[in-house]
């Protein structure tokens, strides 16, 4: 359990957060209004209780955990499934996308794709694979065992694998 | 580590790419790599998908981020004090005073009670004491933001006295203030001098310099003679936020100062120290 410290302005470095903070939530409401909800919930919660921070270690780490706790919370408040986050991650259908379009629409079917993966899939490759954290502590941010977290991430890999075939076009 | 012998292939490739894994381990992945084509190919493609999420996902951190999310954190309180924890609860000490300790507290406070009297009644003429403690307290700054609300809008009369007579600026303010000053120059920071203009806020005269960006948002800085600033809050610069406009002020050698200017700008701290350093 963290023991309290002197208490500090978090403030500045929930900002320089936002964006990062935002994705991570995607990742988990697969929803950009519900995302920004839960974003903001979590921010008024962490300066609430910014004197238990420490100080040590990653600020996201103590942040992430807090923003998936809420939404596990609010998940349950909703009493509904949500998503296809309740679908087990291995069973979720494949996706294409269509190597000829624009690049921006291109972009918009990348984020729609990333966005229609399972919850348990995209939120333990963004804490790996993009911001760095090691497994153990993905387990801790989601609760969940760290065999778990790397079962999920190969699985992520290989969709996120078939959804574009190397040489950038279609998926066969 | 994790325990990786029982995985499936892949689960084990994909800890190889993280890094994941102890040296045996490692060694016999990449053993396995360089003669199993199936074991390659399936590598390859964990690392593609790797390269596939990762740009996908990075691109999702080019989307601006809601100003109103901004403001709503800029704003929110901190917590003054931490919460104490049951174990540094001081001990009950039982208060009730014996009949003795009664008698002596009134001998005592009838003495005090006579003394204050005697000294109050051989200066009448002395003034009440001031009720607010601070004279920049937070009405100040509310009437330096609503101020800055009215000139910031101005187009033609944005300024009393244009950038252009700057030693007049000077002159002028130093003696109407009572503050002797330079005029910063924040145009490292994209911010041109535009003029000045005398206020009064709390009843006394107001000095406020106001630069533009080139984006045309109007940042002040806006300067009161302080008659004894404590040395100990000199270095310190406190942020404060106004619904649009954020305000850092800071205590100099004979004012007191606040840099005002929109709240989405993220430098504001930065430009005050800037400023504090060049005034």
């Amino acid at each position: 359990m963290r023991q309290p410290a002197a208490p500090q302005d978090i403030r500045r470095d929930l900002v320089g957060l936002l964006p990062k903070m935002r994705r991570f939530a995607l990742t988990l409401t697969r929803n950009a209004g519900d995302a920004d909800d839960l974003v903001q919930e979590t921010c008024e919660r962490a300066i609430a209780k910014s004197h238990l921070w420490d100080g040590k270690g990653r600020l996201e780490s103590w942040i992430y955990a807090m923003l998936r706790n809420l939404w596990v919370d609010e998940v349950r408040k909703r009493r509904v499934r949500v998503g296809s986050g309740t679908v087990d991650a291995a069973d979720h259908s494949e996706l294409s996308i269509d190597a000829a379009a624009e690049s921006s629409v291109y972009a918009q079917q990348m984020n729609s794709m990333i966005m229609s993966m399972p919850e348990g899939l995209s939120s333990v490759f963004v804490l790996v694979s993009i911001e760095g954290h090691s497994y153990k502590e993905t387990a801790d941010i989601l609760g969940i065992p760290i065999g778990t977290v790397m079962s999920r991430l190969s699985t992520a890999r290989l969709r996120l694998a078939a959804m574009v075939t190397k040489d950038g076009g279609r998926k066969a | 580590m994790e325990d990786l012998r029982n995985h499936p292939l892949d689960v084990r490739l994909s800890a190889l790419l993280d890094r994941e894994i102890d040296d045996k381990e490692r060694e016999e992945l990449e053993r396995l790599i360089a003669t199993d084509d199936d074991a390659r190919a399936l590598y390859e493609r964990l690392k593609h998908g790797s390269d596939v999420g990762r740009k996908a996902f990075n691109d999702m951190l080019k989307e601006p981020v809601p100003l109103a999310l901004v403001r709503s954190i800029r704003n929110a309180q901190p917590p003054k004090e931490p919460s104490r924890l049951a174990r540094f609860s001081p001990p009950k000490i039982d208060l009730v005073p014996t009949g003795k300790q009664a008698l002596a507290a009134s001998i005592l406070l009838f003495f005090l009670g006579g003394g204050i009297g005697y000294l109050i009644g051989i200066n009448p003429a002395a003034p009440p004491p001031p009720l607010e403690a601070d004279p920049h307290g937070s009405t100040w700054l509310d009437e330096i933001a609503a101020y800055h609300r009215v000139y910031a809008r101005q187009q033609r009369h944005l300024v009393e006295v244009p950038a252009s007579e700057a030693d007049h600026i000077v002159k002028w303010l130093t003696n109407s203030v009572g503050v002797g000053f330079k005029l910063p120059d924040l145009s490292a920071s994209g911010l041109e001098f535009q003029g000045a203009r005398l206020l009064v806020a709390g009843g006394k005269p107001v000095g406020q310099l106001i630069y533009k960006s080139m984006d045309g948002d109007i940042v002040a800085i806006c300067f009161q003679r302080d008659a004894a600033p404590s040395a100990q809050e000199s270095d310190r610069f406190e942020e404060v936020i106004r619904d649009d406009l954020g305000m850092v002020t800071w205590h100099g050698s004979q004012a007191y100062y606040v840099l005002v200017g929109p709240s989405a700008e993220a430098n504001l701290p930065g430009l005050a120290r800037q400023a504090s350093a060049d005034i």
